[in-house]
């Protein structure tokens, strides 16, 4: 399943930092996710797994 | 209201004491005269250990016996009670209510204040995944800026104005004017948000008296107040560069009020981020979508602007104690529109309109106020 990214953050901490992003799904559900792969963009699609 | 800043030192009860005691001497009004208490706050229980809040601030206040309680909404906490006070009084339940906002954070880390801070928003959905209040507002911004084709200069352009502004007002938390320059190159928290893009964590108290009659030669009228909410969740909105709470809050107090966004003279918004008093701007109808940052970048929100925005230096710069931030602003308001404000006096203050969020939109109160 592809979601796009509707939006996106990278949180600073002391310990390091982090991307947030919020996705939408085909059927236009969005969630919000921590990104663990590469730094996303808005617009980006993004192989999510079933 | 007390000034804003850190003080671990005290408790949280005389810190409301001492706004509620001003606020009496001030007007000035007997305490035998004032017939409920409503104290807002946000966590008082999580940052001071101490729950059951109102009874033991009317006790200080000589209020023994009064109906008090403590409203909480997250953010607009103090704006929530404000509106439950100012129904209580339009209705005839009560002729003297006194609002009292407080909040101690200082008594937290700065970890901690962002956990407690965090359960304001939807726990489950966002909190689980590390998204932290800064978080959430650098995801709409982002966003605002993405649908916009705006830079972070228009946030900037909030912050510099805000510190210019709280530069000039004696209780506030930060009283340092910013440049364009150091707001754009402080370090980042939650891009696109840097450390000027956030307000501060801070302790204070406010203070407000509501009668259905008034009593001194100038009173500030309540015109018109909204309140409505909406998902916590930033993932369940259709739209996070737009608050609809905000949106209905004012559709009901300019209703009320019988005032339109073009008859307000001034307007102390929630700039918990810089994003926020953009948006809200757009929201209360000054500007089109989009256009708060034009507008702000050419001036036209500053102290000496068309329409100025956070004459106090808003939650950027004057601080924000969670749970006294909604009356704060109504105090601020009540000063301009008396032309009590000292340095920061905005010209021909006629109208005066406050904008108080909870979470990320969840909850907003509007308030509309004239002489």
């Amino acid at each position: 399943m592809k979601a796009r990214v509707y939006t996106h953050t990278t949180v600073h901490t002391a310990e390091g930092s982090y991307q947030l992003a919020i996705v939408e799904f085909p059927d236009g559900e969005r969630r919000t996710v921590r990104i663990t792969g590469p730094p996303v963009a808005i617009g980006d699609t993004l192989d999510w797994p079933q | 209201m007390t000034p804003f800043g850190s003080f671990p030192e005290r408790n949280i009860e005389g810190l409301a004491r001492d706004a509620g005691v001003q606020c009496l001497e001030a007007a000035p009004c007997d305490p035998r005269r004032v017939d409920a208490l409503y104290v807002g706050n946000f966590a008082g229980p999580s940052f001071t250990g101490r729950n059951h809040l109102a009874p033991w601030i009317a006790s200080g206040l000589g209020l023994e016996g009064v109906p008090a309680m403590r409203v909480e909404a997250a953010c607009a906490s103090s704006g929530a009670a404000f509106y439950q006070a100012w129904a209580a009084v339009a209705g005839g339940v009560h002729d003297c209510a006194l609002v009292i906002g407080v909040e101690q954070m200082s008594t937290a880390t700065t970890e901690e204040t962002g956990e407690i801070l965090a359960a304001a928003g939807d726990v489950e959905r966002e909190a689980v995944h590390g998204a932290t209040f800064p978080a959430l507002f650098g995801l709409i911004a982002q966003r605002y800026l993405h649908e916009h084709g705006l830079d972070r200069e228009c946030l900037a352009a909030v912050a510099v104005k805000n510190h210019a502004n709280g530069a000039l007002n004696p209780r506030a938390h930060m009283r340092k004017p910013i440049t364009r320059e150091k707001a754009l190159e402080a370090r980042m928290i939650a891009d696109p948000l840097g450390l000027y893009d956030c307000s501060l964590i801070s302790d204070g108290a406010a203070a407000i008296l509501i009668a259905a009659e008034p009593w001194t030669d100038n009173p500030v009228r309540v015109r018109g107040v909204g309140m409505a909410s909406d998902r916590l969740a930033l993932d369940q909105k259709p739209d996070i560069t737009t608050f609809p709470a905000v949106r209905k809050a004012a559709e009901k107090a300019y209703a009320a009020s019988g005032v339109s966004p073009t008859d307000v003279s001034f307007a102390e918004l929630h700039d918990c981020f810089t994003v926020a008093e953009l948006i809200a701007a757009e929201d209360l109808g000054f500007f089109s979508p989009g256009q708060a940052a034009p507008a702000t970048l050419a001036g036209e929100t500053a102290l000496a602007g068309r329409l100025p925005i956070n004459s106090s230096g808003g939650l950027k710069s004057k601080g924000h104690p969670v749970g006294a931030t909604g009356v704060a602003q109504i105090a601020e308001c009540f000063w301009q529109l008396r032309g009590e404000a000292g340095k920061r006096q905005v010209a021909d203050p006629r109208i005066g309109l406050t904008q108080n969020l909870g979470g990320s939109g969840a909850t907003a109160v509007v308030g509309v106020f004239s002489l």
